[in-house]
């Protein structure tokens, strides 16, 4: 009956499907190409040797050098987390239960803080506590010698120093939202029952505040465990981090191994994803408060 | 640095601090510890920059900048840095928009994406991307090429939260509506109405990106090594033969995320 009568545009209004899916193309091919396939290659391969499918490359993960590097990298991340957690958290409630707006300037320098690590801040470390850095040499004058009482810049507790310099900004940035929607009538109601400041902390601001503190915790955690660029410029093959021992079995000349590589690489994303998971949790839990 | 104002009790509030007067001292001794802790090392790359035998020079900052390779090394990163906006901006507005419109259970989906670079850092993409680009007919390892890439997938976040917020305040699915019942096409929705309300997210998104790929070092490393140096690379290798031009260049990179961070501020601020 109606056939003589042609819509124009039939044959999307007909398979609506069909805009929807081209129009969201160049994003899934670029992830799939950019993101998806390389990590399914990573983990396919790390589950092969010449010899085909096996689990050798898992098993030299678990020795030696290789497992040092991953209680290492482990331990590192867990500290700076940790520090920079708690010095990043306590600066954001004196930044945000102090002032009516906290400053602008100073959060713009926190973000570049956070955001700036890798290649300069490793040296601008180098040139501040490092053998002949001027931090360094003004204690010499004084009478204390870092290098004298074993510190090294290149070391463990140098790497933990330099990461600092980014974890505390982050950690400041990430929980300032959190502290700023603590709203002061709770520590009001807590005082007209006639709660001590002790109290206040104990049961009313560390329960509100913990599952924010323990997400970002976890996110400093990641962020850590993840870097490579800061310690490779640090102190290139020297220090036993997980990364660093990823980038000499890719790039290195002696150390070649691409199958080991992707055996380490599977396993810091395992790690690294229960803890953006954890992240995820918390923050869904810090979410309630915040309404 | 104004510290004064930061510990001064909030206009609104005086009954709460009047009763605590020794509560600003901790305040203020962690913020000034903080700005210590920024500031140190940055002290410690001027001073090893400016070192001389008598005294103060900048003789290293001429010749730094006198280095022809620098300018060669500083191209391929704003080449690269360009080019990535281009597309990671290009690809996420559109695409956002796309999902606005016909396909909101993406959103969330979307949204996850922040968290990417934690659970793949640039060490994994890069040894994943090695392997994807070396066999024949993808072989892209050294090219910018798969450096641009590589840097568009990773700044998607960063474009991502920039222009979707701005995205929230416009009302697209209205506007949309309004302007299709006028009989306007989609690419002239797109480019005309749409694009000028999240223009301000899609220069915040700009800078973060740009400020991401100039100090990207890792899949730099990986990706292109020495057939494609960026800036930080040559900030990397400049050290062990001319450390003092690796520091400047160290300071300009500091000074830059700064510039970076300070426009951000400006223009965000200028949209409320």
């Amino acid at each position: 009956m109606s056939l003589a009568i042609k819509p124009t545009r039939s044959f999307w209004v007909r398979y609506p499907w069909v805009s929807t899916a081209l129009g969201l193309a160049p994003m899934a091919i670029g992830l799939i190409a950019f993101l998806v396939l390389p990590i399914l290659l990573m983990v396919v391969s790390s589950f092969q040797t010449d010899q085909g499918w096996s689990l050798n490359n898992y098993w030299g993960t678990m020795r030696g050098e290789y497992l040092r590097a991953f209680s290492t990298t482990l331990q590192i991340s867990l500290v700076t987390a940790v520090l920079g957690g708690v010095l990043g958290t306590l600066t954001a409630i004196a930044l945000a239960w102090g002032t009516s707006s906290p400053n602008n300037g100073l959060l713009t320098l926190a973000s570049v803080a956070a955001n700036w690590g890798g290649v300069p801040l490793a040296f601008a470390m180098i040139a501040t506590v490092g053998n002949s850095g001027w931090v360094t040499e003004l204690l010499r004058a004084s009478g204390f010698d870092l290098y004298k009482q074993g510190f090294t810049i290149y070391g463990n507790l140098g790497l933990i120093l330099t990461y600092t310099y980014f974890q505390w900004p982050l950690m400041l940035l990430l929980m300032l939202p959190s502290v700023q929607r603590f709203r002061q009538q709770w520590r009001e109601a807590a005082e007209s029952l006639g709660a001590t400041n002790g109290q206040f902390w104990r049961w009313v601001a560390i329960p509100i505040l913990m599952p924010s503190i323990i997400g970002g915790m976890a996110l400093l955690f990641a962020n850590a465990f993840g870097a490579q660029a800061t310690a490779f410029a640090l102190a290139g093959g020297a220090l036993n981090l997980i990364t660093i021992k990823i980038t000499f079995l890719v790039k290195g000349q002696t150390d070649f191994n691409p199958g080991l590589a992707n055996a380490l690489a599977v396993e810091m994303t395992v790690v690294l994803a229960i803890a953006v998971i954890i992240y995820q949790i918390t923050n869904q839990r810090a979410r309630r408060w915040m309404r | 640095m104004t510290i004064a104002p930061l510990t001064s009790p909030p206009a609104h509030a005086p009954a709460q601090t009047a009763d605590r007067p020794k509560k600003g001292t901790w305040r203020l001794v962690l913020i000034a510890a903080l700005l210590i802790y920024i500031f140190i090392p940055i002290v410690g790359l001027l001073r090893f920059s400016t070192r001389a035998a008598n005294g103060i020079s900048f003789q290293f900052y001429r010749d730094a900048f006198a280095d022809p390779s620098f300018y060669s090394f500083l191209g391929n990163s704003l080449f690269a840095g360009l080019w990535t906006i281009a597309i990671t901006l290009t690809l996420t507005t559109f695409t956002l928009y796309w999902a606005y419109l016909k396909a909101r259970w993406l959103l969330p989906l979307m949204e996850m994406l922040s968290l990417l670079p934690f659970v793949v850092p640039a060490v994994t993409l890069g040894i994943g991307l090695i392997q994807v680009f070396t066999t024949p007919p993808l072989a892209l390892t050294g090219t910018p090429q798969l450096l641009i890439g590589a840097y568009a997938i990773v700044t998607l976040p960063f474009a991502y939260r920039a222009v979707e917020n701005s995205l929230q305040g416009a009302n697209v699915l209205t506007l949309t509506e309004a302007a299709e019942s006028l009989g306007a096409s989609w690419w002239r929705i797109f480019i005309e109405i749409i694009l000028p309300c999240v223009w301000s997210g899609v220069i915040s998104g700009g800078l973060l990106v740009f400020s991401f790929v100039f100090g990207e070092f890792t899949l730099a490393l990986f990706l292109v090594g020495s057939s494609y140096q960026t800036f930080p690379l040559y900030i990397q290798q400049l050290y062990s033969y001319q450390p003092q031009y690796s520091v400047v260049m160290s300071l300009l990179s500091f000074v830059a995320t700064w510039l970076a961070a300070w426009l951000l501020v400006v223009f965000t601020r200028g949209k409320n």
